[in-house]
């Protein structure tokens, strides 16, 4: 039985409405990181009544994240950040179910939470965690709903929603070297403030899903607050994504395969001037027999999945490619476990391969 | 001709396609993502993608604070 008093204000919108309320209750999400995006989104969508809230992070609350991580009071300073966040949003709202993991998100623990919630919200601070999450959503096929702010300028979209892109359909890895964090760059906190508040809305806006609603799916909105200048910029699929016409099973096994040595990208471009190099196409016949690279090596990442060996010599160079470059980074790492020392993967794949002819 | 990069209008040389603008601009080698007149354009199309008179383009970093 919805306590109707406490949701009146938006039960009144004709969008929303008893059933809207009635969806909201039903619905679960859970916010990866407590922090400036994390505490707004979370505020919002414990008082619209979302029945069952995750909060996961591992850090605690510092002097310095008051001035935007608005959920925390001065006393909280050294708590962990998971259960004073949740202690909060119980107190805020007692009618809903706050579920709090004092811990730091990682490939195995994403995909058994994951699955137990409706919608990500993505509140995290690092690359490794927004490809993390990003790549955990489509692995489990739940979607997210990503934000990312610095100084006065921030970015949001909905990403894995039904045939929507994915955030590597943007970037396809993360940067190399040095690029800044909030605390190196500093962030104005009324921005974390708008950010998280649209990423609350976009929730609401899925979980409710009423015709008028169009969500931030296949498209990316920007903001520099210094002008409020908005831009919204359309999003498609990317050809070049290395991930997301992947299969959920490959996608999962990506996963869990970053723990051993990197392998070196070389993008289409570089790999074409390494001439003495062995290219090896480990995608299935089908794929082989419609178009592969002249003087390639066939075989198969269903082959080495099947505990197959090749017998190249060890230290001989390798390229491997596949359709978009991710099975055959699945293939780098089996072969890397059978003690081959120079491979690398062509970024992009054949794809990537055929449009830089 | 002219085109706007970020909001800011710029002369560039006519037939530029989109890789020989981030070369010019000092973005060669970095990663971004680059939209025309409202679309992201992928990385693979970027050199075939010719720049026309008033076309507005938006360069943008991965950005990682939350």
């Amino acid at each position: 039985m919805i306590k109707t008093d406490r949701y009146a204000r938006q039960i009144v919108l004709p969008e929303i409405g008893e059933a809207g309320q009635d969806r909201l209750a039903r619905a679960s999400v859970l916010c990866v990181g407590a922090g400036g995006l994390g505490c707004p989104a979370l505020l919002y969508l414990a008082a619209a009544g979302v029945g069952r809230i995750g909060v996961i992070d591992a850090d605690t609350v510092d002097l310095s994240n008051l001035q935007r991580q608005v959920l925390f009071s001065t006393a909280q300073v050294g708590e962990n950040k998971a259960l004073a966040a949740a202690e909060r949003l119980r107190h805020l709202n007692p009618e809903i179910q706050v579920e709090a993991y004092p811990e730091r998100l990682t490939a195995e623990n994403s995909v058994k939470l994951f699955p137990a919630y409706d919608l990500i919200i993505d509140g995290t601070d690092n690359f490794s965690s927004k490809f993390l999450i990003n790549d955990a959503s489509l692995a489990c096929g739940v979607p997210f709903i990503y934000a990312s702010i610095l100084g006065f300028e921030g970015q949001i979209g909905v990403f894995g929603l039904e045939d929507g892109p994915c955030y590597r359909c943007l970037f396809p890895h993360a940067p190399e070297g040095d690029v800044p964090t909030c605390a190196q760059a500093g962030v104005i906190g009324a921005l974390a403030g708008m950010m998280g508040a649209m990423q609350a809305m976009e929730a609401v806006k899925i979980i409710v899903g009423h015709e008028r609603f169009a969500p931030l799916s296949g498209k990316l909105w920007t903001i520099d607050a210094r002008d409020m200048a908005p831009r919204v910029l359309s999003l498609p699929r990317s050809p070049d994504c290395p991930i997301c016409h992947e299969t959920k099973e490959h996608i999962m096994f990506g996963l869990f395969q970053n723990s051993s040595p990197r392998v070196p990208d070389l993008s289409p471009v570089e790999a074409r001037s390494h001439s003495g190099a062995l290219f090896v196409d480990v995608r299935e016949a089908n794929e082989w027999d419609a178009g592969h690279i002249e003087g390639a090596q066939h075989f198969a990442l269903s082959r080495l999945l099947q505990g197959q060996t090749p017998d190249w010599p060890k230290d001989r160079e390798i390229i491997l490619y596949c359709a978009h470059g991710q099975r055959s980074l699945q293939a780098a790492k089996i072969l890397q476990k059978q003690d081959y020392t120079n491979l690398s993967n062509m970024a992009g794949g054949y794809a990537a391969w055929c449009s830089a002819r | 001709m002219k085109i706007t990069i970020n909001g800011q209008e710029k002369t560039c040389a006519a037939q530029l396609d989109i890789a020989a603008l981030l070369e010019t601009e000092g973005y060669a080698g970095k990663l971004v993502a680059v939209a025309l007149n409202g679309t992201f354009i992928p990385k693979s199309r970027h050199k075939e993608t010719i720049l026309n008179e008033g076309s507005a383009i938006e360069i943008l970093a991965p950005m990682q604070g939350g």
